[in-house]
Protein backbone atom coordinates (compact mmCIF):
# COMPACT_ATOMS: atom_id res chain seq x y z
CA UNK A 1 0.00 0.00 0.00
CA UNK A 2 1.54 3.41 -0.86
CA UNK A 3 2.48 5.90 1.97
CA UNK A 4 -0.93 8.34 1.71
CA UNK A 5 -0.64 12.13 2.71
CA UNK A 6 -3.94 13.39 4.67
CA UNK A 7 -4.31 17.11 3.40
CA UNK A 8 -6.85 19.25 0.96
CA UNK A 9 -5.09 19.86 -1.92
CA UNK A 10 -7.12 21.75 -5.18
CA UNK A 11 -6.22 20.86 -9.03
CA UNK A 12 -7.53 22.03 -11.95
CA UNK A 13 -6.93 21.56 -15.93
CA UNK A 14 -5.76 23.93 -18.08
CA UNK A 15 -8.77 26.13 -18.99
CA UNK A 16 -10.07 25.97 -15.37
CA UNK A 17 -13.36 24.26 -16.29
CA UNK A 18 -12.49 20.99 -14.37
CA UNK A 19 -11.50 21.61 -10.59
CA UNK A 20 -10.81 18.57 -8.38
CA UNK A 21 -10.48 18.23 -4.60
CA UNK A 22 -8.84 15.83 -2.63
CA UNK A 23 -7.99 15.11 0.82
CA UNK A 24 -5.83 12.37 0.43
CA UNK A 25 -3.14 11.68 -1.69
CA UNK A 26 -0.25 9.76 -2.31
CA UNK A 27 3.09 10.98 -0.78
CA UNK A 28 4.80 9.89 -4.22
CA UNK A 29 4.69 9.34 -7.81
CA UNK A 30 4.48 6.99 -10.29
CA UNK A 31 5.08 6.54 -14.02
CA UNK A 32 3.86 4.65 -16.75
CA UNK A 33 5.85 3.99 -19.94
CA UNK A 34 3.75 1.57 -21.93
CA UNK A 35 2.59 2.85 -25.35
CA UNK A 36 -0.34 3.53 -24.74
CA UNK A 37 0.14 6.27 -21.84
CA UNK A 38 3.34 7.51 -24.33
CA UNK A 39 0.53 7.79 -27.00
CA UNK A 40 -2.15 9.32 -25.12
CA UNK A 41 0.05 11.97 -23.11
CA UNK A 42 2.93 12.36 -25.38
CA UNK A 43 5.02 12.42 -22.81
CA UNK A 44 5.62 9.64 -19.83
CA UNK A 45 2.59 8.94 -17.67
CA UNK A 46 2.62 9.98 -14.08
CA UNK A 47 -0.04 8.90 -11.71
CA UNK A 48 -1.12 10.21 -8.17
CA UNK A 49 -2.97 7.92 -6.70
CA UNK A 50 -5.87 9.20 -4.37
CA UNK A 51 -8.93 6.97 -2.80
CA UNK A 52 -12.34 7.15 -4.62
CA UNK A 53 -13.81 8.46 -1.47
CA UNK A 54 -11.45 11.26 -1.33
CA UNK A 55 -11.93 13.01 -4.37
CA UNK A 56 -14.47 15.44 -5.54
CA UNK A 57 -14.22 16.48 -9.67
CA UNK A 58 -16.54 19.17 -11.17
CA UNK A 59 -16.38 20.27 -15.04
CA UNK A 60 -16.96 18.68 -18.64
CA UNK A 61 -15.07 15.49 -17.88
CA UNK A 62 -15.07 13.44 -21.22
CA UNK A 63 -13.53 9.66 -21.16
CA UNK A 64 -12.24 6.66 -23.38
CA UNK A 65 -12.13 3.14 -22.72
CA UNK A 66 -8.88 2.39 -23.88
CA UNK A 67 -9.16 -1.26 -22.63
CA UNK A 68 -11.83 -3.77 -21.01
CA UNK A 69 -11.13 -2.63 -17.67
CA UNK A 70 -10.05 0.49 -17.43
CA UNK A 71 -11.41 4.72 -18.61
CA UNK A 72 -8.62 7.45 -19.44
CA UNK A 73 -10.45 10.61 -18.85
CA UNK A 74 -9.72 14.13 -20.05
CA UNK A 75 -11.29 17.86 -20.05
CA UNK A 76 -13.53 18.22 -22.84
CA UNK A 77 -12.99 21.61 -23.26
CA UNK A 78 -9.15 21.89 -23.31
CA UNK A 79 -7.95 18.38 -23.66
CA UNK A 80 -6.13 18.43 -20.17
CA UNK A 81 -5.59 14.82 -18.94
CA UNK A 82 -7.30 14.22 -15.82
CA UNK A 83 -6.90 10.53 -14.59
CA UNK A 84 -6.66 6.23 -15.64
CA UNK A 85 -8.83 4.54 -13.32
CA UNK A 86 -9.58 0.80 -13.11
CA UNK A 87 -12.86 -0.34 -12.74
CA UNK A 88 -12.32 -2.63 -10.08
CA UNK A 89 -10.25 -0.20 -8.51
CA UNK A 90 -10.26 1.78 -5.12
CA UNK A 91 -8.25 4.80 -6.62
CA UNK A 92 -8.10 7.28 -8.96
CA UNK A 93 -4.75 7.29 -10.50
CA UNK A 94 -4.82 11.44 -11.22
CA UNK A 95 -2.49 13.42 -13.48
CA UNK A 96 -0.07 15.40 -10.84
CA UNK A 97 0.26 17.92 -13.21
CA UNK A 98 -2.97 19.04 -12.17
CA UNK A 99 -1.74 20.18 -8.85
CA UNK A 100 0.46 22.86 -8.30
CA UNK A 101 1.09 21.29 -4.26
CA UNK A 102 2.65 17.94 -6.46
CA UNK A 103 5.47 19.14 -7.89
CA UNK A 104 7.49 18.66 -4.96
CA UNK A 105 6.67 15.18 -4.87
CA UNK A 106 9.17 12.66 -5.91
CA UNK A 107 9.13 9.63 -7.89
CA UNK A 108 8.56 6.02 -6.59
CA UNK A 109 8.07 3.86 -9.62
CA UNK A 110 8.96 3.49 -13.03
CA UNK A 111 7.26 0.77 -15.01
CA UNK A 112 7.45 -0.54 -18.94
CA UNK A 113 10.65 0.96 -18.70
CA UNK A 114 11.19 -1.08 -21.80
CA UNK A 115 9.36 0.75 -23.68
CA UNK A 116 10.22 4.37 -22.81
CA UNK A 117 11.11 6.49 -25.15
CA UNK A 118 14.80 6.52 -25.88
CA UNK A 119 15.21 9.97 -24.75
CA UNK A 120 13.44 9.30 -21.07
CA UNK A 121 16.01 8.68 -18.10
CA UNK A 122 15.05 9.45 -14.95
CA UNK A 123 17.55 9.19 -11.95
CA UNK A 124 17.16 7.80 -8.67
CA UNK A 125 16.91 4.55 -6.80
CA UNK A 126 13.30 3.99 -7.52
CA UNK A 127 11.48 0.60 -7.99
CA UNK A 128 11.61 0.00 -11.94
CA UNK A 129 10.09 -2.72 -13.55
CA UNK A 130 10.05 -3.91 -17.31
CA UNK A 131 7.05 -4.69 -19.67
CA UNK A 132 7.54 -8.40 -18.63
CA UNK A 133 8.06 -8.13 -14.70
CA UNK A 134 4.76 -6.05 -14.89
CA UNK A 135 3.17 -8.39 -16.40
CA UNK A 136 3.90 -11.15 -14.79
CA UNK A 137 1.65 -10.40 -11.60
CA UNK A 138 -0.70 -7.30 -13.12
CA UNK A 139 -4.13 -7.17 -15.44
CA UNK A 140 -2.71 -5.95 -18.62
CA UNK A 141 -3.58 -5.30 -22.25
CA UNK A 142 -2.10 -8.34 -24.25
CA UNK A 143 0.29 -7.28 -27.64
CA UNK A 144 0.68 -3.59 -26.64
CA UNK A 145 3.75 -2.99 -28.47
CA UNK B 1 20.59 13.58 -37.66
CA UNK B 2 18.51 12.06 -39.93
CA UNK B 3 15.23 13.16 -41.09
CA UNK B 4 13.07 10.41 -42.07
CA UNK B 5 9.45 9.82 -42.66
CA UNK B 6 7.11 8.53 -39.84
CA UNK B 7 3.95 7.22 -39.56
CA UNK B 8 1.92 8.15 -36.37
CA UNK B 9 -1.93 8.41 -34.33
CA UNK B 10 -3.73 8.89 -31.36
CA UNK B 11 -5.17 6.27 -28.72
CA UNK B 12 -7.97 5.32 -30.57
CA UNK B 13 -6.74 5.91 -34.33
CA UNK B 14 -9.08 8.09 -35.52
CA UNK B 15 -6.55 10.95 -35.92
CA UNK B 16 -3.62 9.43 -38.23
CA UNK B 17 -0.46 11.59 -38.80
CA UNK B 18 2.62 10.94 -41.60
CA UNK B 19 5.03 13.57 -41.79
CA UNK B 20 9.19 14.22 -41.91
CA UNK B 21 11.00 14.10 -38.70
CA UNK B 22 14.46 14.73 -37.38
CA UNK B 23 13.97 12.07 -34.34
CA UNK B 24 16.63 13.94 -32.42
CA UNK B 25 15.34 17.28 -32.30
CA UNK B 26 12.89 16.69 -29.55
CA UNK B 27 12.18 19.65 -27.24
CA UNK B 28 11.28 19.04 -23.97
CA UNK B 29 8.94 21.75 -22.97
CA UNK B 30 8.03 21.90 -19.03
CA UNK B 31 6.47 24.84 -19.03
CA UNK B 32 3.48 25.58 -16.55
CA UNK B 33 1.15 25.14 -19.48
CA UNK B 34 3.02 21.60 -20.67
CA UNK B 35 3.20 20.07 -17.53
CA UNK B 36 -0.71 20.72 -16.59
CA UNK B 37 -2.09 19.86 -20.17
CA UNK B 38 0.20 16.50 -20.32
CA UNK B 39 -0.39 15.73 -16.77
CA UNK B 40 2.99 16.09 -15.43
CA UNK B 41 5.20 16.55 -18.38
CA UNK B 42 7.30 17.58 -20.04
CA UNK B 43 5.22 18.29 -23.73
CA UNK B 44 7.64 16.03 -26.14
CA UNK B 45 7.79 18.70 -29.64
CA UNK B 46 9.20 16.84 -32.24
CA UNK B 47 9.91 19.43 -34.96
CA UNK B 48 7.74 17.76 -38.56
CA UNK B 49 7.60 18.93 -42.14
CA UNK B 50 5.09 17.89 -45.05
CA UNK B 51 2.87 16.68 -42.63
CA UNK B 52 -0.47 15.26 -43.74
CA UNK B 53 -3.19 14.36 -41.45
CA UNK B 54 -6.22 12.13 -41.74
CA UNK B 55 -9.05 13.14 -39.37
CA UNK B 56 -8.73 16.52 -39.37
CA UNK B 57 -12.39 17.12 -38.02
CA UNK B 58 -11.96 15.10 -34.84
CA UNK B 59 -9.21 17.43 -33.51
CA UNK B 60 -9.98 20.16 -30.85
CA UNK B 61 -8.24 23.13 -30.80
CA UNK B 62 -7.80 25.13 -27.77
CA UNK B 63 -6.55 28.94 -27.60
CA UNK B 64 -4.31 28.31 -24.82
CA UNK B 65 -2.83 31.91 -24.82
CA UNK B 66 -2.70 34.93 -27.19
CA UNK B 67 -0.51 33.28 -29.45
CA UNK B 68 -0.54 29.43 -28.70
CA UNK B 69 -3.04 26.78 -29.73
CA UNK B 70 -3.16 23.27 -28.32
CA UNK B 71 -4.86 20.14 -30.26
CA UNK B 72 -6.29 16.84 -28.83
CA UNK B 73 -8.18 14.17 -30.22
CA UNK B 74 -11.87 15.02 -28.89
CA UNK B 75 -12.42 11.13 -29.08
CA UNK B 76 -9.68 10.21 -26.80
CA UNK B 77 -8.16 13.11 -25.45
CA UNK B 78 -4.59 12.03 -26.94
CA UNK B 79 -2.08 15.30 -27.23
CA UNK B 80 -1.36 15.96 -31.18
CA UNK B 81 0.73 19.55 -31.04
CA UNK B 82 0.86 22.95 -29.93
CA UNK B 83 1.49 25.74 -32.62
CA UNK B 84 1.70 29.44 -32.65
CA UNK B 85 -1.64 30.66 -33.77
CA UNK B 86 -1.70 31.57 -37.74
CA UNK B 87 1.61 29.65 -38.55
CA UNK B 88 1.74 26.17 -39.94
CA UNK B 89 2.38 23.05 -38.05
CA UNK B 90 5.70 22.36 -36.91
CA UNK B 91 5.74 20.16 -34.39
CA UNK B 92 3.55 17.30 -32.96
CA UNK B 93 3.81 15.18 -29.99
CA UNK B 94 6.50 12.39 -29.92
CA UNK B 95 4.08 10.01 -27.92
CA UNK B 96 1.95 9.58 -31.39
CA UNK B 97 4.62 7.76 -33.99
CA UNK B 98 4.51 4.44 -34.00
CA UNK B 99 8.17 3.87 -34.55
CA UNK B 100 10.09 5.15 -31.01
CA UNK B 101 13.36 4.62 -32.50
CA UNK B 102 15.90 7.17 -31.97
CA UNK B 103 14.18 9.74 -30.52
CA UNK B 104 16.74 12.17 -28.37
CA UNK B 105 15.87 15.39 -26.57
CA UNK B 106 18.07 18.18 -28.11
CA UNK B 107 16.64 20.62 -25.50
CA UNK B 108 15.18 20.93 -22.26
CA UNK B 109 13.01 24.23 -21.46
CA UNK B 110 11.72 25.99 -18.64
CA UNK B 111 13.91 23.40 -16.36
CA UNK B 112 13.01 25.68 -13.91
CA UNK B 113 9.64 24.17 -13.81
CA UNK B 114 10.89 21.24 -13.84
CA UNK B 115 8.63 18.70 -11.18
CA UNK B 116 10.38 17.13 -8.56
CA UNK B 117 10.17 13.48 -9.78
CA UNK B 118 12.03 13.80 -12.99
CA UNK B 119 15.59 14.75 -13.76
CA UNK B 120 17.39 16.99 -16.14
CA UNK B 121 18.11 14.92 -19.50
CA UNK B 122 21.34 14.22 -20.11
CA UNK B 123 23.12 16.17 -23.26
CA UNK B 124 20.25 18.18 -23.55
CA UNK B 125 20.80 22.42 -23.29
CA UNK B 126 18.95 23.64 -20.92
CA UNK B 127 16.76 27.12 -20.45
CA UNK B 128 14.84 28.96 -17.86
CA UNK B 129 11.46 30.35 -18.16
CA UNK B 130 12.71 33.95 -18.46
CA UNK B 131 15.12 33.05 -20.98
CA UNK B 132 12.06 31.15 -22.92
CA UNK B 133 10.28 34.09 -22.75
CA UNK B 134 12.36 36.56 -23.76
CA UNK B 135 13.19 34.58 -27.22
CA UNK B 136 9.23 34.52 -27.39
CA UNK B 137 8.59 38.00 -26.91
CA UNK B 138 11.52 38.54 -29.71
CA UNK B 139 9.86 36.49 -31.68
CA UNK B 140 6.26 38.02 -31.55
CA UNK B 141 7.63 41.38 -31.76
CA UNK B 142 9.71 40.19 -35.02
CA UNK B 143 6.20 38.61 -36.48
CA UNK B 144 4.52 41.62 -36.09
CA UNK B 145 6.35 43.76 -38.07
Amino acid sequence: MTDMETRDIQGHCLCGAVRLHATQYAKTVSACHCSMCRRWTGSAMWCLDVPTEALTVEGPVATYRSSAFAERAWCRDCGTHLWIRDDEGTEFELMPGLFDAAAKLRLRSEIYIDCAFACISLAGDHDRRTQAEYEKDQRHVEDTP
Amino acid sequence: MVAERKTGSCLCGLVRVEAVIDASSITACHCGQCRRWTGGGPYFSTGVSDVRIDGEDQIAIFAASEWGERGYCRSCGTTLFWRMKGKPLNNLAAGLFDDQSGLAVRQEIFVDRRPHWQSPWDGASQSTEAEEYAKLEAALKGSAT
